[in-house]
């Protein structure tokens, strides 16, 4: 248990770590929007050739790594929204009950489909050589693309983490600091 | 009624019993969706096949990575938070108090007032509810303030944020609609104005009938004299009033996308940060403090230094962006199941089913329109707005398109009215006891003294106040028509 916990731990860091880095893409985003904006209506100048589309285009690009790189951050934080209406009565046995019987049915069968066909749907983009369906937009969207797998991949992980501490919990061996986070529900 | 039809009422009815269980609300969706689809796929293959899954990545491509209105949400939810974590917003509140301490229930209308101006940057229910509930509440009781009065006050101020725009509800709902945004904010601004004033006359008129309700707040609170008090006023109340008008008013009159407003509110909400938590300091202008004249406590005086400042702002960057990061994700991580689960649904004829069900009750327009708002109304008992306008709407949205009120309100402005009426309707749910959830969200923070009944019988009047409202609007379609037909043309 004590190897699967920290199995655990390495993916919550790894999570985090990822989270940490794409938090900032949110940033560039208002930069980027602002700096449309100011060529916009101020006349600041666009160099080496670029062209609105191009800056709108990459507004959505870095939303996509925005959210997409922090969900299965957020799940480990406890940040999805849950209906707590009845969770609030249920013991603490009961919640891990149900967070394991939904990490199982539901969150990582739904996770592998998607996977599965968002890869493919990526793969076909990159052998293509697809380009935005604007002409003048920007080129590699496989690389936009590949968000929606590495989304799903990294809600897996987070899964997976979920998982070895619902089990740890369930057999009374998960650190109450831990066991907080899971039971406490939405931030 | 054959069996295949069944299957996507099962599915719905399915996903309302498992959300009880309180599993995210994101992953029910697309394990339902999956579970529904596996199902068919096992009953018969003509109801559903795996290739069909081959569409999901490309609608969650085509409707969430490639929308340019999208990346509006997280910049609005930046700029909120920004507000509140720079003590922007507690400064505006306290401003406000002083400002009003002379009129009867005048902290009851600084709530509303603040409510309407910050409006624009909340959002989530839950959250703004909270932070209301946190910055005025025990202000309102420790002055002695009727506690349901200041319950009723705060629960109704904090949710109407979600019409008043900028609101990110309006931004999802005009999405899925597939209809403008910006004529959705323009229509949203006199209803919205309307139930705040709606607040304010009903807050004054009750405080000067039983001014036991409120007492005055001492005159010698806050700074006394005019000087003082125009620096209060320059420092606290313009800066964030005019990046609201600025970030509204630009949408207002069609001179920016939504898109746009939000990246430069976004950016002037850490400017205005920048300048109240590091420059401000820095040449000596003391914080603002809530003291009665004469215990002015000892000047604070600190040693932090400049750089010092500007390290400890940008720890509060920092911090924003991660809680930005956390609500946005949660908010498309509910877009992902609810695009999973609205194909499989609509795969299984779901979409027909339901219209073909509501159009065999044989309501006319105005029954079918009382019919939706009933349900939503339930709805909003239980779920936020992000479930039901991802999971509602779009089985709405084809029997919206076949309303017809002749007369009343003209076809191509129907939808907006809808939308109105709908968001009015979602706003009144969440106060409506005993389930409204605003109110299990204020009671989670209130001082303990606080007992749920006080809040429930403090939210009624608000209740009412918001059902006549909302009756305005169904008699008088203008209210929300009237300003975009004037500015958009």
């Amino acid at each position: 248990m004590q190897s699967l916990l920290s199995l655990s731990a390495r993916l919550d860091q790894i999570l985090a770590f990822i989270a940490g880095i794409a938090k900032w893409s949110g940033l560039l985003l208002v930069v980027v929007v602002c700096y449309d904006v100011s060529t916009r209506y101020l006349g600041v100048p666009k160099p080496f050739g670029l062209n609105s589309t191009m800056v709108q285009e990459s507004e959505y690009w870095l939303h996509s790594y925005f959210f997409t790189l922090v969900l299965g951050y957020a799940y480990i934080k406890g940040a999805h929204v849950r209906i707590d209406l009845l969770r609030d009565a249920f013991s603490p046995r009961g919640k891990y009950f149900i967070e394991l019987l939904g990490i199982l049915l539901f969150l990582l069968p739904y996770l592998a489909v998607v996977i599965y066909y968002s890869s493919a749907y990526t793969h076909v983009s990159f052998l293509e050589g697809e380009v935005s369906k604007s002409i003048i937009g920007l080129p590699y969207s496989w690389a936009l693309k590949i968000t929606i797998p590495i989304m799903f991949i990294l809600m897996g992980l987070a899964g997976i983490s979920q998982l070895i501490k619902v089990v740890a919990g369930l057999a009374g061996k998960l650190p109450p600091a831990q066991a907080d986070e899971i039971l406490g529900g939405e931030i | 009624m054959g069996f295949e039809e069944l299957l996507p009422l099962a599915m719905f009815a399915t996903l309302a019993v498992l959300l009880f269980t309180g599993f995210p609300v994101a992953f029910v969706l697309g394990g339902v969706g999956l579970g529904y689809a596996l199902l068919a796929i096992w009953i018969d293959p003509f109801l559903f096949d795996w290739p069909q899954f081959g569409a999901i990545p490309s609608r969650i491509y085509g409707a969430v990575s490639e929308n340019l209105l999208l990346t509006a949400i997280p910049m609005f939810i930046l700029m909120g938070t920004m507000l509140e974590r720079s003590g922007i917003a507690r400064d505006l509140l306290n401003c406000l108090q002083v400002l009003l301490r002379r009129v009867p229930g005048g902290l009851a209308l600084a709530v509303t007032l603040m409510g309407t101006i910050l409006a624009a940057t909340t959002g989530i229910i839950g959250a703004s509810v909270v932070m209301m509930s946190l910055l005025a509440l025990p202000v309102m009781i420790e002055r002695g303030y009727d506690p349901r009065l200041s319950t009723g006050t705060i629960a109704a101020s904090g949710t109407l944020g979600i019409l008043i725009p900028p609101s990110i509800m309006l931004v999802i709902m005009a999405d899925l609609l597939g209809r403008s945004v910006g004529n959705l904010f323009v229509a949203a601004v006199f209803p919205g104005l309307m139930l705040a004033s709606l607040y304010v006359v009903y807050i004054v008129v009750r405080c000067t009938l039983n001014p036991a309700l409120a007492p005055k707040l001492d005159k010698d609170i806050g700074p006394q004299t005019l000087g003082p008090i125009l620096v209060m006023v320059l420092r606290s109340f313009i800066p964030p009033v005019l990046l609201i008008m600025a970030v509204l008013g630009s949408i207002l009159m069609g001179l920016a996308t939504p898109t746009e407003a939000a990246g430069v509110g976004a950016l002037g909400s850490i400017l205005l940060g920048l300048f109240n938590l590091v420059i401000l300091p820095a040449i000596g202008v003391q914080e603002m403090q809530m003291f009665v004249a004469g215990e002015e406590g000892p000047k604070v005086v600190d040693h932090i230094g400049f750089g010092q400042r500007l390290k400890d702002f940008w720890g509060v960057v920092g911090d924003v962006m991660e809680r930005t990061a956390m609500t946005n994700a949660m908010i498309f991580g509910l877009f992902m199941g609810a695009t999973m689960f609205s194909f499989v649904f609509r795969s299984l004829g779901g979409d027909n089913i339901i219209v073909d069900l509501i159009e065999s009750l044989g309501l006319g327009s105005w029954g079918l329109l009382f019919l939706l708002m009933g349900i939503v109304f339930v709805l909003g008992f239980f779920f936020d707005w992000i479930e039901i306008t991802l999971i509602v709407l779009p089985v709405f949205a084809p029997i919206i398109e076949l309303l017809d009120f002749g007369d009343h309100v003209a076809r191509v402005d129907m939808v907006y009215w809808f939308a109105i009426l709908l968001a009015v309707n979602l706003q009144t749910s969440f106060l409506t006891p005993p389930f409204g959830f605003a109110l299990f969200y204020m009671k989670a923070v209130a001082p303990p003294s606080i007992k749920i009944q006080q809040i429930y019988a403090g939210i009624v009047p608000f209740v009412l106040l918001q059902l006549f409202g909302l009756l305005m609007i169904i008699i008088f379609p203008e209210i929300a028509l009237w300003l975009p037909r004037v500015l958009l043309n």
